[in-house]
């Protein structure tokens, strides 16, 4: 072809388009009739004329390319030189960046300014997103700045190296304990926001990063608030993060319609239900490698998410955990109210699924006391009925009667507790709803009870007032609603109406031999009941929230005033022990402490046989003596007596541990949590402690954040974590963390002896020696852990004698994990001396 | 600008040696103007928002008046301006297929930060730009003019209007030129 030619075929081509395309044949005929060359080059261009071709210009895409990409290596951004471009989303790009003040490295992302524009949204977001950080919750992303450069925002963040659930996912799906792992941090991350009355609302696999160590963090907390969105009903909801993705990037937007809600896709209101919908998805798609909803428009997809009910797990990965398969189901109810109440619940039965593995990997767990498609309220463990009674409140606000709010609950709960065919959540369970506002029904599926007892007091000078009212937790019916007068003088009798309101109403048949537990007077001297009464409210103020020595310290003097009052007062010499043996036990005291503690218990034993918490102290206190025989004996006696009371498994959890009989310690802990599931924190420290024993440090680490997150700001939390740190090589850290702990708590004094194994470790042994005084022993007297670490603090220092001595005085004191102490390191300096092998010898 | 080694000056000339037929002269200014590009665009789109629409025209202009002293480069007019940008833009995005290619046979790899660029280009687009290239090439050796409608409306992203006017012709005659064009490169390219 020449351009003469081409000028030919050009003219030709234009004519033939405009005829109509039944007589273009004619018209080529006629037009080509001379040249078939021409011809054959008209039709082919006319096979490839298409008005779309070439239509995008190629310097749009560079610059629209360009222009989102906008920040290159070197660049600066605030104080931050970026690195490397990491990641991108509809949410922004993400840099590494190193961080010029500090000289560390973070995550950097820029906030597309449409998202930015608006100032309340905005205000929100970075409100939501510095309270989710402010947790330190360690399964959240840390955000260090929310800053902003000319016209750009930006988000600076803690760095993670690793990856993207998505990314793994990428690859294929996640063998059943890894996904398990993965949702369990995920869930106690979610329960640590909603807790603060944050809701993510963007839960999917891109916004979970898996850190090379197998921590999970969360991100984006709050960022779903900036997006307003018209929703698949034209609505415009200001909830559902993904409309706007909707309309831009249908590529980009089908990852996020996937973990959407009902609620969402249909733009209504959502919740933090919301988040146990998102998580189940990802849960699933997790374990089975495929979402439970697909469809090949988000049209599709949001039909199937409303509609339709995704393939069981189990046809597609038969032989799972069953216990896994019912958790999905109940997240994924399309009925919000349907759902799981509360994360926490989901966090719950996850980790017991995941334990139930970890016992028996082999066997799949076909455990179906974990309630399937449980209908809200029905998560209880158990075929007894079981009920929570809520802190009453005080309508009146009148400060002097305030103490009946905790100690009025307190002491419905020990009547209740000794009857044997209820189960009664304990005192420690209901301490967070001191002086919250929240829905009894809530609170019962919190505490997975099927009943709950939600009551307000109005006290005047001779009277009290007791509205109160039982509530059905599944069904939200109110059982009965009552009003009880009552001599402000005789709070017994009070107490006691509402304790038989409440065994009416729960059309409970109590066994005759049961009867007599109840309307016993336990003293007849209402001054003395009142300070008791004072006195539970101060225990229970120290023990479940504040560890102040002074209210540890007026509880005491209740005690004591009400024992003065009446000698006989059983309950009361219990208190007064409670308060020694706490005391001791949460590292403040020694022999004097448990001393006291015996005396007032054995009281209480000799004026009634039969208080629960008398007997698991006591077992307690057998072990600070060094008297393991009789702490055995007392835990045979708890377990036989008091099989739901929740204190028993700690003794029994504590006894196990000693013994070196690590799986029945861990069963003992887990059925603590079912009984009361507010020793989440307690019960994962002592889980964690055994993994450390056992050599398993991540998995020790991780119950700790589990207990972290439930409590962020225990010292004994902390504590363990310092000494899981030690065991697992990471002394600095330790270290450090355990100079935190004591600066915050300067009162648990009882523990400095690790603090000195932990200088030791560093050779630091001026400082070491210091911290093994006669003072800062006191605990290791009556305490085989402190003791321990005394033991190991004199081993490294290489003061064998001194190490001996303590460690014989563990032992002692219960400690006779034989294993343990054989590969212990830290006492590797001892391991020569016969006096060692003879000490073993006698375990 | 201050990034920019090069004086608008010395810019304007190469530009110059450049229409002159200087090769060279090109290679040494044109990651220069990839950098403003970059600059401009982003600010372009923020600046833009909310409709997003970005004027690539707008854009490709002012990335040219901020390098070259208008002074020092006898612009006749503007659509000889608009040409000349046009073409230019065509031997960036080619410039930067062809580094992109080298880079994936392992070669030296001159223009790293540009990849991710042309990456989105190709990806986006079913257009092979080295092959585009080379059939356009072949048009101007048949048709000069539909050749520089492919430059200013694919390369360079100008409208047909705006194309008519840098080109001096009718809309409606663009618009047939680009119509044919367009058929014949597909045709060229699909091995038709």
């Amino acid at each position: 072809m020449n351009p003469g030619d081409y000028q030919k075929v050009k003219e030709i081509f234009q004519s033939v388009l405009e005829v109509s395309e039944d007589e273009r044949a004619a018209h080529l005929d006629e037009k080509c009739a001379a040249d078939p060359a021409i011809r054959l080059e008209v039709e082919r261009l006319l096979d490839s004329y298409e008005s779309g071709y070439l239509e995008q210009p190629a310097v749009a895409k560079l610059a629209n390319s360009l222009g989102s990409d906008a920040l290159r290596p070197g660049e600066q951004i605030g104080h931050y030189t970026i690195l490397e471009k990491i990641g991108s989303g509809g949410m922004g790009e993400v840099y590494l960046a190193e961080d010029g003040k500090l000289g560390r490295q973070v995550a950097i992302k820029l906030l597309p300014e449409a998202f930015t524009e608006d100032a309340d949204r905005l205000r929100r977001f970075e409100q939501e997103a510095r309270t989710a950080s402010a947790l330190n919750h360690p399964n959240i992303l840390t955000v260090f700045e929310i800053g902003e450069t000319g016209s750009t925002r930006y988000i600076a963040t803690e760095y993670i190296d690793g990856e993207t659930l998505r990314s793994k996912l990428n690859r294929g799906k996640l063998p059943v304990g890894e996904a398990l792992d993965i949702a369990v941090q995920c869930a106690s991350a979610l329960a640590a926001a909603h807790e603060s009355g944050i809701i993510h609302r963007d839960i999917k696999p891109e916004n979970i990063m898996l850190r090379r160590d197998n921590l999970v963090k969360v991100l984006d907390f709050g960022l779903a608030k900036l997006i307003v969105q018209p929703a698949a009903n034209g609505r415009v909801s200001q909830e559902a993060p993904t409309e706007r993705h909707f309309n831009t990037a249908p590529g980009m937007i089908m990852g996020t319609v996937q973990y959407m809600s009902p609620e969402q896709a249909r733009g209504h209101e959502t919740d933090e239900r919301t988040d146990i919908w998102s998580l189940g998805v990802v849960i699933y798609e997790m374990v089975a490698g495929r979402p439970p909803f697909a469809g090949q428009t988000s049209a599709d997809l949001i039909a199937e998410i409303v509609k339709t009910e995704p393939v069981p797990l189990s046809q597609i990965m038969p032989g799972g955990p069953a216990g896994l398969e019912a958790i999905i189901e109940a997240s994924l109810e399309k009925n919000a109210e349907e759902r799981y109440p509360a994360v926490k619940n989901v966090l719950f039965d996850l980790q017991q699924v995941r334990r139930k593995l970890d016992l028996d990997p082999g066997q799949p767990w076909q455990d179906k006391n974990l309630k399937t498609k449980t209908p809200a309220g029905k998560f209880a463990l158990s075929e007894k009925k079981t009920i929570a009674i809520l802190p009453f409140k005080n309508l009146t606000g009148d400060a002097t009667s305030q103490f009946y709010e905790f100690s009025l609950a307190d002491a419905v709960i020990t009547e209740l507790a000794c009857l044997r065919s209820l189960i009664v959540r304990p005192s420690s369970a209901i301490a967070k709803y001191l002086g919250q506002n929240i829905d009894p029904r809530d609170a019962g599926r919190e505490m997975m009870v099927d009943s709950v007892l939600s009551a307000g007091f109005i006290y005047s000078e001779s009277r009290v007032r007791v509205t109160a009212q039982l509530v059905n937790v599944s069904t939200g019916d109110i059982v009965w609603s009552d009003r009880i007068d009552s001599d402000a003088r005789d709070i017994f009798a009070l107490q006691d109406t509402i304790t038989r309101r409440i065994l009416d109403g729960l059309d409970f048949d109590l066994p005759l031999n049961e009867q007599e537990f109840l309307g016993q007077r336990p003293t007849k001297n209402n001054e003395a009941y009142e300070e008791y009464l004072r006195g539970r409210d101060k225990l229970g103020r120290f023990m479940f929230r504040t560890l102040l020595l002074t209210d540890c310290d007026a509880a005491i003097e209740c005690f004591k005033r009400a024992t003065d009052l009446d000698p006989e007062f059983a309950l009361a010499w219990s208190g007064l022990g409670a308060c020694f043996a706490n005391k001791t036990s949460k590292g403040i005291g020694g022999r004097e402490e448990v001393l006291q503690a015996r005396t007032a218990l054995e009281k209480a034993l000799s004026l009634n046989p039969d208080i629960a918490e008398a007997h698991v102290l006591m077992g307690y206190l057998h072990l600070a003596n060094g008297d393991k025989k009789n702490a055995r004996a007392e835990l045979n006696y708890v377990q036989k007596e008091y099989p739901d009371n929740a204190a028993t498994y700690f003794l029994k959890g504590f006894v196990h541990r000693l013994d070196g009989e690590y799986d029945e310690s861990l069963e003992s802990w887990t059925k603590l949590e079912r009984l009361d599931p507010a020793s989440i924190a307690l019960s994962s420290s002592a889980r964690a402690r055994i993994y450390s024993l056992q050599g398993n440090h991540e998995r020790a680490l991780k119950e700790l954040e589990i207990a972290a997150a439930a409590e962020p700001n225990h010292p004994l939390v902390k504590l363990f974590r310092v000494e899981v740190l030690f065991y697992s090589g990471k002394v600095s850290e330790a270290f450090r963390l355990m100079n935190l702990l004591l600066d915050e708590n300067p009162r648990i004094d009882g523990v400095r002896p690790l603090l000195a194994l932990l200088l030791a470790a560093q050779n630091r042994r001026d400082e070491a020696y210091e911290n093994l005084s006669e003072n800062t022993l006191r605990l290791a007297y009556v305490d085989c852990d402190v003791a321990y670490w005394t033991a190991s603090a004199y081993a490294l220092l290489r003061e064998k004698d001194a190490a001996l001595e303590w460690l014989e005085r563990a032992v002692n004191l219960g400690l006779e994990d034989k294993i343990w102490i054989q590969t212990d390191k830290t006492l590797d300096s001892l391991r020569d001396d016969t006096r060692f092998t003879e000490l073993l010898g006698r375990i | 600008m201050e990034s920019v080694p090069l004086k608008r000056q010395e810019i304007s000339e190469l530009l110059k040696a450049w229409g002159g037929g200087d090769l060279e002269a090109a290679e040494r200014f044109m990651p220069l103007i990839y950098d403003e590009l970059r600059h401009q665009a982003h600010r372009y789109l923020n600046r833009e928002r909310p409709n997003h629409t970005l004027q690539t025209t707008a854009l490709v202009h002012e990335a040219y008046l901020r390098l070259v002293d208008q002074r020092h480069v006898p612009w006749q007019n503007r659509s000889h301006f608009l040409g000349l940008a046009a073409q230019m833009m065509r031997r960036i995005l080619v410039n930067y297929a062809v580094s992109r290619n080298r880079e994936k046979r392992g070669g030296p790899n001159e223009h790293v930060e540009l990849d991710e660029a042309l990456l989105i280009v190709n990806d986006n687009s079913e257009v092979d730009l080295l092959e585009l290239d080379q059939a356009l090439t072949r048009l101007e050796g048949l048709d000069e003019r539909q050749a520089r409608v492919v430059e200013l409306r694919f390369f360079s992203g100008l409208n047909i209007e705006e194309t008519a006017e840098a080109l001096e012709i009718s809309p409606a005659t663009v618009k047939r030129e680009w119509g044919m064009a367009k058929a014949w490169l597909r045709a060229e390219l699909s091995g038709k």
